[in-house]
């Protein structure tokens, strides 16, 4: 079986290589506008990158966008590429030194959404949530993870990191930990999926800045928004918001 | 070595990589060193032919290696010699396993093991065939050989949790044409048992060409139901084979790994519960979209979620 896997996954490796590479050939292939430039984003959801990257890019012929899946490869690639924009979740933005935030993304009015604790039947006694175990996505390193997430919980549970919002729900079926952390809007997508009885606990201080874009200090991006304040809505929706400010 | 006695110079911990060398070793490597930081100092041994256990064995001495990580069977079978070898007062250092076939067999009789499996589990691979079709999925096939049958079992267990019914039919290992009993098996499911799909272990005993040729593709025209499978050459768009492949991430792999290795050093290093292996939880999903349309109705606005679509 070992051999089968290896061999297979090699291929599956190189031909998601190619067809990412191809990706972004044919993004970059329309030379860019003189507002062009380069837009890296991050944004963890149930959507894959590269369907989120081809939504972008159909809306945005004239810019170089890449979304990264993983926030190290998002790390380095700013620290050497420098790229004229970020977008991201607005607590990832803020490390990243020489970017001002430009927009805001808003859903249904609101700068922000709510995250919940979202266990399995019952819901989470939040006078013992420091000696829980929560399942979260790493969208910060680990320290500044465990200091957000504290913040947002009162407490401070024992976390265990996953790389993708859908990893969640199998720590809830094969019990690894005692609840997860989702916005409201990925816990209905899970308790879809799943037809174990998933119970949201809301927290008093679970509000969380939504999709922020943010422009590399001293850049004219002036063209660059303007599309961007022009995606679709189904683009909009990957990002999590339904408009900017 | 010398960056496991870098390690104990600048008071981080010390973690020993035992793998082969690879690209997906390489990818779980690069999740595991990525998540556990700077506060750990990890050190990759690449594994070769006639690697000596006492040599590894003072290598973990000698650096105090606070944990060892196993990736392949051989990594495995390697440090149960080693931990034979052990002469230290103190324990040997846990180890975590991953990247192995059936981890619980091979872990078997060792001290101090825990791990994650390498196989995607039936009820992952089940919710997410659901998630991307109209119609419901109560009820999988599955056709294992005896000796897997504990682990159709395990499956079957997390499956109920889910309202998915696991329906195993065992292929003989001896005594019977294979291809014929498969083609018995898929009928059997298919009419007596009225499965929405099947589920193919990855069983190299039931994947060889000749069993693939003879038994598996005449039964399969007749199946007309969705087939998943944990690798990709059978889901290519060429044969009408595989419907949807589940395989495992393995950068998250090495983040799991990362997350046990955090774990245990809360626990001050003490000896992990090994009847408590972990399911692997991140998967990289192809759908074969022709092949899915003609036995089953697709949710198109769930196909942002397949990491790669045949069209």
């Amino acid at each position: 079986m070992g051999w089968i896997l290896r061999e297979v996954m090699v291929k599956v490796r190189l031909k998601a290589r190619a067809i990412l590479s191809l990706v972004l050939i044919v993004a970059m292939a329309g030379k860019p506008s003189p507002g062009g430039g380069k837009v890296y984003v991050y944004y963890p959801s149930l959507a894959r990158p590269l369907a989120i990257q081809e939504s972008l890019a159909r809306n945005c012929p004239g810019l170089e966008i890449t979304v990264f899946a993983r926030l190290a490869d998002l790390e380095a690639q700013v620290a050497q590429e420098k790229p004229e924009i970020l977008v991201a979740p607005g607590m990832v933005l803020g490390p990243f030194r020489g970017y001002a935030s430009r927009l805001q993304g808003v859903r249904n009015g609101s700068t922000t959404e709510n995250f919940v604790l979202l266990s399995l039947e019952k819901p989470v006694d939040m006078g013992r949530v420091s000696k829980l175990e929560i399942g979260v996505v790493g969208i910060l390193e680990r320290a500044e993870m465990g200091a957000f997430i504290n913040g947002l919980v009162g407490g401070t549970p024992r976390l265990n990191r996953v790389t993708k919002v859908e990893d969640l729900l199998p720590l809830l079926i094969f019990h690894s930990v005692d609840a997860v952390l989702v916005s409201e809007s990925n816990m209905a997508e899970l308790q879809r999926k799943s037809q174990e009885k998933l119970t949201a606990s809301r927290l008093e201080k679970g509000q969380v800045t939504l999709t922020a874009l943010a422009v590399r200090e001293g850049f004219d991006a002036k063209e660059m928004l303007m599309q961007w304040r022009h995606l679709d809505a189904g683009s909009l929706r990957m990002l999590g918001v339904d408009g900017w400010k | 070595m010398a960056v496991c006695l870098a390690a104990i110079a600048n008071g981080s911990d010390s973690i020993l990589i035992l793998r082969p060398s690879g690209i997906h070793f390489d990818e779980a490597a690069n999740g595991l060193v990525h998540e556990l930081g700077l506060e750990f100092e990890t050190h990759a041994r690449l594994l070769a032919a006639g690697d000596d256990a006492a040599a590894v064995a003072n290598e973990i001495h000698l650096a105090h290696c606070k944990a060892v990580v196993l990736m392949d069977n051989q990594a495995i079978q390697l440090y149960a010699q080693v931990q034979k070898l052990w002469r230290d007062s103190l324990p040997p250092p846990p180890g975590v396993a991953l990247m192995a076939v059936r981890v619980d067999r091979a872990i078997a009789g060792m001290a101090r093991m825990t791990g994650i499996f390498y196989e995607v589990p039936a009820v992952t691979t089940v919710m997410n065939l659901r998630s991307i079709l109209s119609s419901p999925v109560r009820k999988v096939g599955v056709l294992a050989r005896p000796s897997m049958r504990d682990f159709v079992k395990e499956n079957a267990k997390w499956c109920q949790s889910e309202n998915i019914q696991l329906l195993a039919f065992e292929i003989p290992e001896a005594g019977q044409d294979p291809s014929l009993a498969v083609r018995r098996g898929l009928r059997r499911l298919r009419l007596d048992q009225d499965v929405d799909a099947l589920w193919i272990l990855n069983d190299n005993f039931l994947l060889t060409p000749e069993i693939i040729a003879g038994g598996w593709l005449p039964a399969l025209e007749h199946f007309r139901k969705p087939v998943v499978v944990g690798v990709e050459n059978l889901v290519t768009s060429a044969v009408s084979f595989g419907t949807f492949a589940l395989l495992p991430d393995h950068y998250a792999l090495g983040v799991q790994t990362a997350g046990i290795i955090l774990r245990l050093k809360a626990a001050d290093w003490e000896a992990p519960d090994s009847t408590r292996l972990e399911q692997p939880l991140a998967v990289y999903k192809i759908l074969n979209l022709p092949q899915a349309r003609k036995v089953a109705s697709i949710r198109d606005e769930a196909l942002v979620e397949i990491d790669k679509v045949l069209r």
